[in-house]
């Protein structure tokens, strides 16, 4: 699951990830919420992904939780399933003391070494890919060119590239 | 008859679409070549997408001025020889209700979409809810009939519309997909099959195009242009089209003729799945979104050691009475989740008595869980 | 003359559903010659109309193919017909009431899209079939079935209105004046884009006779008195109270 405020890319991320697994030939399941403002107010996207048909598509208690600003998290974190991951901002969010799970600086990442803070969406989806390891490379890739007009295209890969390194660094096992 | 095969649009294989861009590519593989419609959340993607998509295929695509417009636009279109489409959600369904009963009354093939929102009135534009299903079939006055199909996927989001487009050509009548916000707005992978079965209104030069020998046979279906002279009316009229406004035989003959016309084949067109219902003594009877928590919940409760099954209701007009009997002959009870405040359980109760079904209504904009569900059958559990 | 046109006629209609004395049987007559004189036939023709004594023109009199629509629908049916097959030649014949009271909004989108289609509006400035209640274009003061007292509000000008929405083609005619309404309904035709043609016709049976004109030829008269046409009209003379302007404006006047 991965939640943050309209305008953050949090729907866009999750359709990514969703159009990636089906290409690696997963099945895929993805919601999205948000408030009727477009910018600025809650924004929820949920992904299950499988191997065989999925019964239910509504993720109940997450597996891994993003958190990308404070009231996502806030909002989210109770959610989280038992043995769960969550993930946040850490430049964005004040996790709750003795939270567990990791921050990272994906926005300033985007900003500071990529120039472009609206990337930080696509950061988020090379994390989770990273993290998890469950995603195809080329097939993120693919999703993402068919997914963003070619001029926001090359940053966009070296932000997925280098949520990807993030990621896996992140790895529990790592 | 004239079904025959067609290549989707899409390239066939493994997709990932929301349910509404789903529905807009059944729509292209049933061979859709006309929309109308008016901008209404949640269904706004199916518009969208055929905007774009319509022309590419040779299709035509109009934004009316209302919903009333855009009904009113798909049946001049399908008299025009197209296969024609409107999608819209509660508010939309509300106005146009006068042009589905005109459609029923003058035998016009066309699909309507519904993605539901939580009604009434303008409701919750954004949140789910599952109220329309006796306003697609008793909303328009008089006595019609419609095909109303309730999809629990993206995939049946595409399947569903190729089917209702079917229904719409083979019978002459107007075909509702009753989707929810939570499918619509749902992205799921969707396999395009290499190809699908589509059905061709039939046409004989000449024939009558409102009566039929047969007491339940579908006339011919002519379109402007063929010298045919077509006399189309939504008044009570004649084989040919000839209005008989004072004739009280004429108008008896139509409306039942119409109404049997559906109804004589409900065998086929009520279409319904079962899980676990061999040996269950509590049976959700679920359709649409609410089907998929059904599932889940029904599984859960047997791990409890519950013996649950699951009727699914794929057809929600015709109701599918047969089904909901026989889930019942075998001494199960019922308990019927939904998002309205018992609409299908109505129906049920009709169908097997009030004493056996548990409605299970939830009307807030939101989905009814697996976890709601499983509660009710474990309270309903002996 | 009438004989001329049995071709276009569905001739087992024993006889048209109109009163003696109504405009619109003069109508149905203009129209079809009308067509025949633009070099058309009407055969091959869709005609749509919506609900009330305007509607019954086409449907079932033409031997064509007819399109009876809902109340106020029968523009946005056309629109469906022609947009799916723009080989069809479409004529949209309707009363006041349905085109400009129910059915407004679809002739101001209709006359926005500029689809090609010719629109004859048959205003008899009365609800006839519903039995003579106000319509939008009732004069002022006049009394009706709903306004015993005087219709207290304005009516429209549908000339003005659908010019200001962008038709092509725009034309006002009675059936007092048979040739140049049939002119203007030719020229209509004629033109490429969204015609609007409003009709002049009178209602002897649920106007004239609560508007102190009970027999139809003081209707007529009336009529005829009250309409000028436009080269008649000096400069930018004001009409007349009560007086109807005939003409034809083109959209490039606008």
């Amino acid at each position: 699951m991965l939640a943050g405020l309209g305008g953050q890319g949090v729907i866009l991320a999750g359709a990514l990830l969703g159009q990636a697994a089906v290409a690696s030939g997963l099945y895929a399941a993805g919601a999205s919420s948000y408030g009727a403002q477009a910018r600025g107010s809650l924004s929820r996207a949920e992904l299950i992904i499988a191997m065989e048909p999925i019964d239910y598509p509504r993720v109940e208690a997450p597996d891994l939780l993003v958190a990308m600003c404070q009231e996502a998290h806030d909002a989210h974190a109770g959610l989280l399933a038992p043995g769960g991951r969550l993930l946040w901002d850490d430049g964005l969010v004040r996790p709750a003391p003795g939270g567990a799970g990791l921050g990272l600086p994906v926005a300033l990442t985007a900003r500071q070494e990529l120039g472009a803070p609206l990337a930080a969406n696509v950061l988020w989806v090379g994390v989770v890919a990273g993290v998890t390891n469950w995603w195809q490379t080329a097939a993120l890739e693919e999703a993402l060119a068919g997914a963003l007009p070619a001029r926001h295209l090359e940053v966009n890969r070296r932000a997925l590239g280098r949520g990807l390194e993030m990621g896996r660094q992140a790895r529990p096992e790592a | 008859m004239p079904s025959h095969l067609s290549q989707p649009a899409l390239a066939p294989g493994a997709h990932y679409l929301s349910g509404n861009e789903a529905a807009a590519e059944g729509a292209l593989a049933a061979g859709c070549g006309f929309y109308a419609g008016y901008p209404i959340t949640p269904s706004s993607e199916i518009m969208e997408r055929l905007a774009a998509r319509l022309p590419q295929h040779g299709g035509v695509f109009l934004q009316m001025e209302d919903e009333i417009a855009s009904l009113s636009a798909v049946i001049g279109a399908a008299w025009a020889g197209k296969k024609a489409l409107t999608a819209t959600s509660g508010p939309g369904l509300s106005l146009m209700q006068e042009c589905l009963g005109y459609a029923a009354f003058t035998e016009t093939p066309c699909v309507l979409i519904d993605v539901q929102r939580a009604g009434p009135c303008t409701g919750q534009a954004t949140k789910v809810g599952a109220g329309d299903i006796m306003a697609a079939k008793w909303g328009s006055h008089g006595d019609y009939q419609v095909v109303a199909l309730s999809p629990w996927s993206a995939q049946e989001m595409f399947d569903l519309t190729v089917r209702a487009f079917n229904w719409a050509e083979r019978l002459r009548l107007p075909a509702i997909l009753l989707a929810e916000e939570a499918v619509g707005h749902l992205r799921e992978r969707v396999d395009i099959p290499q190809s699908v079965d589509t059905y061709q209104r039939g046409y004989t030069p000449g024939a009558p195009p409102f009566g039929h020998p047969e007491p339940g046979g579908v006339p011919s279906m002519p379109r402007f242009g063929q010298g045919e002279a077509l006399m189309i009316t939504g008044s009570t009229h004649d084989e040919r089209g000839f209005r008989r406004t004072e004739d009280p035989a004429a108008h008896a003959a139509l409306v039942h003729r119409l109404n049997h016309k559906v109804l004589a084949r409900a065998g086929e067109l009520c279409q319904t799945e079962g899980h676990f219902l061999e040996d269950a003594s509590l049976v959700v009877l679920a359709y649409g979104f609410t089907a998929r928590a059904a599932l889940k919940a029904v599984k859960l409760a047997r791990r409890q050691g519950v013996k649950a099954g699951l009727l699914r209701l794929v057809t929600l007009w015709p109701f599918p009475e047969e089904a909901v009997a026989q889930a019942l002959a075998r001494g199960a009870r019922l308990l019927v989740p939904e998002m309205n405040l018992g609409q299908v359980a109505g129906l049920a109760r009709q169908v097997v008595g009030p004493g056996l079904v548990r409605p299970l209504s939830q009307v807030d904009g939101r989905h009814i869980t697996p976890a709601t569900i499983l509660g009710a059958l474990l309270e309903m559990a002996p | 003359m009438t004989r001329a046109l049995d071709q276009y006629l569905r001739t087992e209609v024993k006889a048209t559903p109109f009163c003696p004395g109504c405009g619109h049987g003069v109508l149905l007559g203009l129209i079809l010659r009308a067509i025949e004189g633009a070099g058309l036939d009407p055969r091959q023709m869709l005609f749509v109309s919506g609900i009330g004594c305007a509607a019954w023109i086409p449907s079932p009199n033409f031997r064509a193919d007819t399109l009876h629509t809902l109340h106020g629908r029968a523009l946005a049916f056309a629109t469906g017909a022609k947009a799916a097959n723009p080989g069809l030649k479409v004529m949209v014949v309707s009363g006041d009431g349905d085109l400009s009271s129910i059915g407004g909004n679809h002739l101001i989108h209709a006359a926005r899209r500029g689809l090609e289609m010719t629109v004859v509006c048959a205003n008899n400035q009365i609800y006839g079939m519903t039995g003579g209640q106000a319509a939008p274009t009732t004069p002022l003061g006049a009394a009706t079935a709903t306004t015993p007292a005087g219709n207290p509000f304005r009516p429209f000008d549908l000339c003005r209105l659908v010019r200001a929405a962008g038709a092509a083609y725009v034309a006002r005619g009675a059936v007092t004046r048979p040739y140049e309404l049939m002119d203007y309904i030719a020229q209509g035709l004629q033109r490429p884009g969204f015609s609007f043609i409003e009709a002049l016709s009178p209602c002897p049976t649920q106007a004239g006779r609560r508007q102190g004109l009970d027999s139809p030829a003081a209707l007529y008269d009336d009529l005829s008195r009250r309409c000028l046409a436009r080269r008649e009209l000096a400069g930018d003379a004001e009409l007349p109270p009560g007086a109807w302007e005939l003409g034809s404006w083109c959209g490039d006047d606008n």
